[in-house]
């Protein structure tokens, strides 16, 4: 009795008390959450915020080392006009683009097939899983070079294969011609990214369940029906990251450019980067390479809205 | 509609585990069957098999006239309902009942018409453009059903569908699946653990143990003549009480069974009606009273035989009856793979399985817990098994 007597007014003391504590509690909580996050928003803003501003700055002033009478002067959009009528931007923007849509595409269809074969149950697939994975490791330098090699028309070993098998395409001089630089370059780059998308895909895979496709099965889907009605519509959310991710990175590209044709033959495998590349380092026209830089942040922009919209779950 | 037909199916894992061993099983065209069992006993797995979703290691089956061994599960022209609902989460409710039609080619207005009639029947109509992410349990339940009827199959399989419920909406969907398959009269295997389900909507149940079937029949006869130990246990909430006892025959006319230190008489009819009582003379049995066959001792009647001195550890008022947990100073007999099943329920208060019984006493009982009680035994309603072999002793 004497129990239930003073239950009451225990429970009443806690309920008056417990939103102000909670409110107490609250603001602690934010001003941790602050504190956590605070490491990571100031190096980002070090490392991405103020080289962002910094080019916006230069690319409207005239910031060229070999034209130092104008150093630092008010420019204008003229770092911007040149860029836009320039032809050598506009033949590096489509090559990008193109080569964005076709390498995108092309891994994906690999990757969605590796993912799928990585999902099934087969003895040894932890190793294989973590094999997979090794291509993405390897760094875009060495994995550049490594293919360098792999399409050097004496000792790349592509070359002998294509040549043991009696295939077409032997004794090519890849890396001399504009399309056979481009599917050595295609190769290169899906040779190092096809993993991680497959892995982005995976644990999309994995999210859905068994019972769904057995429903499917019970339903009288086939493997193909299945795949189309089930499969890609559940995926759809990592292959929305996997897309952006790609996406930009491959519209970035430049480390296996440099490595493997230095954008030759002539100017054929430049893409935007290189080109950026080449008026920071080369022509040291820092306003100009400015220019390029803000349009890439824009275009990559749009590019990453583009995929998340066309891609949106329709919920 | 079709009838289906179990002919020694048996299912061994490759690592050699054995799910189901020589199940033989009939089912009538348009009958409720239920599989009923404790977690692992291969009920599902048997449900599967027919399904077509897990291959048959051995046996036989029928759907209809056809043998479905190896027909891939869309060609077995059956629909299922699977314990997560197994819904299309992109899909809408509509989409998701249509979905089958639409494999099979169903023009699409008769799609249109055979999916709005489903959710009509089902309570669905203001909920079909929703996705199944916005529906409560017992909604994504109907659709899940609404998929299974809108194919108008010859079978229906049900792998406990009830079981993600909550209890008050678990016994209103209870009754409304066992009505809508009235309604629609279509063949049907129900998988659950739950004996309550069982007993309340199968025409028939079927008692699973680790891979073997124990009995089938109707839920009462399960209830009233349970060929084995393990079904006396396993069906009845509060479950069975059981006893291991020594029985003693005099002569040829009455005995009695000594419980621990107490003496049960049993009139003659209760050993000719179970001539297989005779050759357990002075022989250990296990004896199975339920707990409505215990009632209270009020004075008047002093009948020698059918009584029984207990302690009160705990009664339970329900309302309509109250459940007396008592101590009779014998330990219960333990039944293998019962206890976990029948606490999985619920229904027993687990402190007290073990040690005790349970009688089902009246409304207005007085009994107190602590004090000593006489039981009076309905003997005529006795079980009796093996304790060796647990089949129940009949003649």
């Amino acid at each position: 009795m004497t129990t239930t007597t003073t239950a009451p007014p225990a429970r009443r003391f806690r309920l008056s008390w417990s939103p102000r504590g909670g409110s107490d509690r609250l603001r602690a909580d934010r001003r941790l959450g602050y504190l956590l996050v605070a490491p990571a928003v100031v190096s980002l803003l070090a490392v991405t915020g103020y080289p962002l501003l910094y080019n916006l700055w230069n690319s409207f002033h005239h910031e060229n080392l070999t034209d130092a009478a104008q150093a630092h002067t008010f420019s204008g959009v003229s770092n911007y006009s040149k860029l836009f009528s320039s032809s050598d931007f506009v033949s590096s923007l489509t090559r990008t683009v193109g080569f964005m849509v076709v390498s995108v595409a092309f891994e994906t269809v690999v990757a969605v097939g590796l993912a799928l074969v990585l999902h099934k149950a087969f003895k040894g697939r932890g190793l294989v899983r973590a094999a997979v994975l090794i291509p993405w490791a390897v760094p875009t330098v060495v994995s550049a070079l490594l293919w360098k090699t792999m399409f050097d028309p004496r000792n790349g070993f592509v070359d002998y294969l294509l040549g043991v098998f009696h295939l077409p395409g032997a004794h090519t001089t890849w890396l001399a011609g504009e399309w056979t630089s481009w599917a050595a370059i295609l190769v290169a780059d899906a040779w190092k990214n096809v993993p991680f998308m497959a892995i982005i895909l995976l644990a999309g895979l994995q999210l859905i369940p068994d019972d769904v496709y057995e429903a499917a099965r019970i339903d009288g889907a086939s493997a193909w029906q299945s795949f189309r009605r089930i499969t890609l519509p559940l995926l759809k959310p990592a292959l929305v990251v996997a897309l952006v991710f790609r996406a930009l990175q491959a519209f970035l590209i430049f480390d296996v450019i440099f490595i493997m044709t230095g954008g030759g033959p002539g100017t054929t495998t430049e893409t935007l980067s290189y080109f950026n590349y080449h008026a920071f380092l080369v022509d040291t026209d820092f306003g100009f390479g400015g220019a390029i830089s803000i349009s890439l942040v824009v275009l990559s922009l749009v590019i990453a809205g583009i995929c998340t919209r066309a891609l949106r779950p329709s919920t | 509609m079709s009838a289906v037909e179990l002919d020694c199916v048996a299912k061994v894992y490759p690592n050699g585990t054995v799910a189901v061993s020589e199940l033989s099983l009939s089912v009538d065209d348009g009958e409720f069957m239920v599989l009923v069992g404790p977690s692992g006993c291969g009920k599902t797995t048997a449900l599967r098999m027919v399904a077509g979703l897990e291959e048959i290691t051995s046996g036989t089956i029928r759907i209809g006239d056809r043998t479905v061994n190896q027909l891939a599960p869309k060609d077995r022209d059956i629909a299922m309902v699977f314990q997560n609902y197994a819904l299309y989460p992109h899909m809408t409710v509509a989409a998701n009942i249509g979905f089958p039609l639409q494999l099979h080619g169903v023009p699409k207005d008769e799609i249109a018409r055979r999916v709005d009639e489903a959710a009509t029947l089902l309570g669905l109509e203001q909920l079909v453009d929703r996705k199944p992410g916005q529906l409560s349990g017992g909604q994504r339940q109907r659709v899940a059903m609404g998929r299974a009827i809108v194919r108008e199959p010859s079978l229906f399989l049900m792998d406990e569908p009830l079981s993600n419920l909550d209890a008050k909406l678990r016994v209103q969907m209870r009754a409304e699946v066992a009505r809508l398959q009235q309604r629609v009269g279509v063949t049907t295997i129900y998988v659950t653990h739950d004996q309550t389900e069982a007993m309340t909507m199968g025409d028939r149940v079927a008692v699973m143990r680790a891979g073997l079937l124990e009995q089938v029949d109707t839920p009462q006869a399960l209830y009233d003549d349970p060929d084995s130990l393990f079904v006396g246990a396993f069906i009845g909430s509060p479950s069975m009480n059981l006893y291991q006892a020594r029985l003693d025959i005099s002569g040829n006319a009455s005995g009695s069974i000594e419980l621990g230190g107490q003496k049960l008489g049993l009139p003659a009819d209760v050993l000719t009606s179970r001539p297989g009582l005779q050759r357990y003379k002075g022989r250990p049995v296990v004896v199975g009273i339920r707990p409505e066959d215990l009632s209270e001792e009020d004075g008047r009647s002093e009948s020698d035989g059918g009584r029984l001195k207990a302690d009160v550890l705990l009664v339970e008022a329900l309302g309509s009856e109250s459940l007396v947990h008592f101590d009779l100073g014998v330990p219960i007999f333990e039944v293998e793979g019962t206890r976990s099943a029948v606490e999985d329920q619920g229904d027993v208060a687990p402190h007290l399985a073990g040690i005790g019984g349970t009688a089902r006493f009246g409304p207005r009982t007085t009994v107190a817990v602590g004090t000593a009680i006489g039981l009076r035994v309905g003997t005529a309603r006795l079980h009796f098994f093996d304790p060796a072999d647990g089949r129940a002793i009949r003649d």
